[in-house]
């Protein structure tokens, strides 16, 4: 067997039409003589196996419409049009990518071409900078364990779905090995390079996640790569490859070297290749050319070392670390609550906070903060109420200091108590008109101006119901039927108010399609159902809204798909703007978004992940798509609940949430 | 740089003799020998089985074998990349006795 004489190798590129360059081999780089293997079958065997379990058949699902598309689907969570792609692409041209690493003498190429794509997909769906992630974390503390064997992008990407992956600066790629790498002299090459897993303190705080993987062949790739992001590939290396030095590769002789991961972040038509980045160095394939290769980077042919043995595997969903601003989770006065629960709060003048929740004994209960406390104070009992099973108590406040809360009771009737400066306790429950909700719903209430309430429910008989009550009232008003609405089994009407004495509520219809009505003052009766750009919810899930500014509602639900979508009216639109999905996130089951505006044209949102974390998003004027997800503070939901959220003051948010051991927790972020 | 102890490694003339090195991983890295005459590289050793799910990343290369006739000789053997050379991974000496 002929070594590889790099003349000679050059001589065949050329020959065979090929258009890539052979480096120029040191003068002491020796021939030698080499033997030859084929590649092992049953790992492209098994690789296509993996890449069929994952592979995504209707390849519209993935693209959805950004938010500044105004057209909306049929329905929540349908195809949004056929993507194309064009002759060719390069995300360098596209965003800043993460730095070229270098693997070392590891196998874990695998981890840098996966943290790779994820750390630009974070970039691309934050509107940020890509993240450079810890290739180290990656594959030495991950299901892969801490050595150098290869892996395979399917299952890599699945342990960043699952467990996730820190940034570089909390474990940087070489501290997993000693300084310099040392190895065991009798497993040469495999423990050459001995690696470490190294903990990383406060680690469920500071990781990444994703939240779709998806695996693709043939032309979808392109598609996929103009459209959403880069992808990580698998190939075979041959000895030639080393000695790549621009243009497209296309392997002409040497030995097999192994499987190798790398990102794709392009390609083109018109040289027949795929743009990758590889994890040699950042002095691989020479100097950094015209054409985009080197530094780095190459191109490889289409079809070339069994590239298309092995589906591409792109991630989506990026959820990041939550802001260092935020702070939390601190347990709520050691308050326990009723399973299918939710905590509700409110501030009822600056800076004051109270929580009320059903206690594992369904007890009505409530705790508060206000500033100078060290402590929540808390939990008291609210008049001996019992509520309902899998209902919650919502609250409002009228006016500065006063405090109205509602409830279902265990004879499904509807409560009301109030509270004010000067009460030694709360007043109440008194039935609220003899109303009777339906199992498995709460009463929600807002005011559209100082000291006047409005309480909507879904009545035993399904039916929308409200109520009302202004100051001069000896008693509540109603229960007057809106509109002939039905409501969806185990959801809720929320209300929004959003300016002086206009309503609006929305609702899940008994359709599942979410449906509006409003009031305002001078109606002399609710005008509406009317649904809302077509969309549908999910079993289950309330619609919840804010109004970010006077006269502009922000509405929120979770999809058939279980993806959380939005939906926009502001004064002067005919019809409904949206539905548009907030970024890649899918909802848990049973929950439902929850959203405040802390500051004008601003908005955040909350919800719990299908893998019950506690996620955020947030909108402001001026960003073109959401920001977020991000994870906050590695908190954990219980099933079945949702998060909620307080604006105390100006930019400065406090979240509540039942944790999975039914204690309440509640977290904070200021500007 | 990981260097090694010299290995000793004996063999018979005109033999194929499996040295204790191989081509790792697709790293860019492969070992460069410095032959000393009457040493002879020939073809790698059978490739290594690789286990389907962690095929990527993982060396798939035979170990490296010579023939020689009799006598004893030093091979110099380091781990470079062919654009790096000045910088190796990793070094060994191997004494190699034929008898």
């Amino acid at each position: 067997m002929p070594g590889l004489d790099i003349s000679k190798l050059r001589e065949d590129i050329k020959s065979r039409g090929l258009k890539w360059d052979a480096i120029e081999l040191p003068n002491d780089f020796k021939p030698r003589g080499l033997g030859w293997n084929p590649a092992p079958s049953e790992m492209l065997r098994a690789a296509l196996e993996t890449s069929q379990r994952l592979m995504v058949t209707r390849m519209a699902h993935l693209f959805r419409q950004p938010m500044n598309i105004g057209q909306a689907p049929s329905s929540l969570g349908g195809p949004a049009g056929s993507p194309s792609h064009p002759k060719s692409f390069d995300w360098r041209s596209h965003i800043t990518l993460g730095p070229v690493t270098d693997q070392g003498y590891c196998g874990s190429c695998v981890s840098h071409a996966t943290t790779g794509v994820i750390g630009t997909m974070a970039g691309i769906e934050h509107s940020s900078a890509s993240v450079y992630l810890s290739e180290a974390d990656q594959h030495f503390c991950s299901s892969h364990g801490p050595n150098c064997h290869g892996w395979n992008n399917g299952d890599a990407m699945n342990q960043i779905k699952s467990r996730g992956v820190v940034s570089s600066i909390d474990f940087p790629y070489m501290t997993a090995f000693d300084n310099p790498p040392i190895g065991d002299p009798n497993d040469v090459p495999d423990h050459l390079w001995i690696a470490h897993c190294r903990a990383v303190a406060d680690r469920d705080r500071k990781v990444y996640k994703i939240t779709e993987i998806s695996a693709w062949t043939g032309d979808d790739r392109k598609t996929y790569i103009a459209n959403v992001g880069p992808l990580a590939c698998g190939y075979t290396v041959y000895e030639d490859f080393d000695h790549y030095g621009g243009g497209v590769y296309r392997h002409v002789y040497g030995a097999v070297r192994g499987g190798h991961a790398v990102m794709v972040i392009g390609y083109s038509d018109d040289e027949q290749c795929w743009i990758c980045r590889n994890s040699w160095g950042a002095n691989s394939g020479g100097s950094a050319r015209p054409d985009g290769t080197g530094a780095g980077f190459f191109k490889i042919g289409y079809g070339e070392c069994g590239i298309d043995n092995e589906a591409f595997f792109g991630a989506q969903g990026v959820i990041a670390p939550a802001s260092l601003k935020w702070g939390g989770w601190w347990s709520v006065a050691g308050g326990v609550a009723a399973p299918g629960t939710s905590v509700f709060g409110v501030s009822r003048s600056v800076d004051k906070l109270d929580v009320f929740c059903v206690g594992s004994d369904h007890g009505t209960d409530t705790a508060a903060w206000q500033p100078g406390d060290t402590a929540w104070r808390g939990w008291w009992r609210v008049k001996d109420g019992v509520a309902a099973p899998n209902t919650s108590i919502s609250a409002v406040s009228r006016s500065a200091d006063k405090l109205d809360i509602f409830c279902v009771g265990t004879d499904q009737h509807v409560y009301t108590a109030a509270w004010q400066p000067g009460n030694a306790s709360w007043g109440g429950w008194w039935p609220v008109a003899g109303g009777v909700a339906a199992p498995g719903t709460s009463v929600f209430g807002v005011s559209r101006s100082a000291d006047k309430l409005d309480i909507f429910c879904v009545g035993s008989d399904h039916g929308t119901y409200t109520a009302a009550w202004q100051p001069g009232d000896t008693a509540w008003r109603g229960w007057w039927r809106v509109q002939g609405g039905m409501a969806a089994p185990n959801t809720s009407i929320t209300a929004v108010s959003r300016s002086a004495d206009k309503l609006d509520i929305f609702c899940v219809g008994a359709d599942h399609r979410i449906y509006t009505a409003a009031w305002q003052s001078g109606d002399t009766s609710w005008r509406g159902w009317w649904p809302v750009a077509g969309g549908v919810a999910a079993p289950g899930t309330s619609v919840f809204g804010v109004s970010r500014s006077i006269d502009k509602l922000d509405i929120f639900a979770i999809g058939t798909d279980m993806q959380v979508y939005t939906a926009a009216w502001q004064s002067g639109d005919s019809s409904w703007r949206g539905w548009w999905p907030i970024g890649h996130f899918k909802a848990a089951p049973g929950s439902s978004v929850y959203a405040v505006s802390r500051s004008a044209d601003k908005l955040d949102i909350f919800a719990v992940g299908q893998d019950g974390g506690i996620y955020s998003a947030a909108w402001q004027a001026g960003d073109t798509a959401w920001r977020g997800w991000w994870r906050i503070l590695g908190g954990a939901a219980a099933p079945n609940s949702m998060l909620t959220a307080v604006v105390r003051s100006t930019d400065h948010l406090d979240i509540f949430a039942v944790g999975t051991d039914q204690h309440i927790y509640t977290a904070a972020w200021k500007l | 740089m990981t260097e090694f102890a010299p290995v000793v490694v004996k063999g018979i003339a005109d033999q194929v003799v499996e040295l204790p090195i191989g081509d790792g991983p697709a790293t860019g890295y492969s070992w460069l020998l410095d032959l000393p005459a009457g040493v002879v590289r020939i073809g790698d050793g059978p490739a290594k089985h690789v286990d389907a799910e962690r095929g990527l990343g993982a060396s798939a290369s035979g170990a490296i074998r010579v023939v020689a006739s009799k006598g004893s000789y030093r091979i110099s053997a380091r781990l470079v990349r062919p654009w790096e050379p000045e910088n190796p991974a990793a070094a060994m000496v191997i004494d190699l006795i034929i008898e």
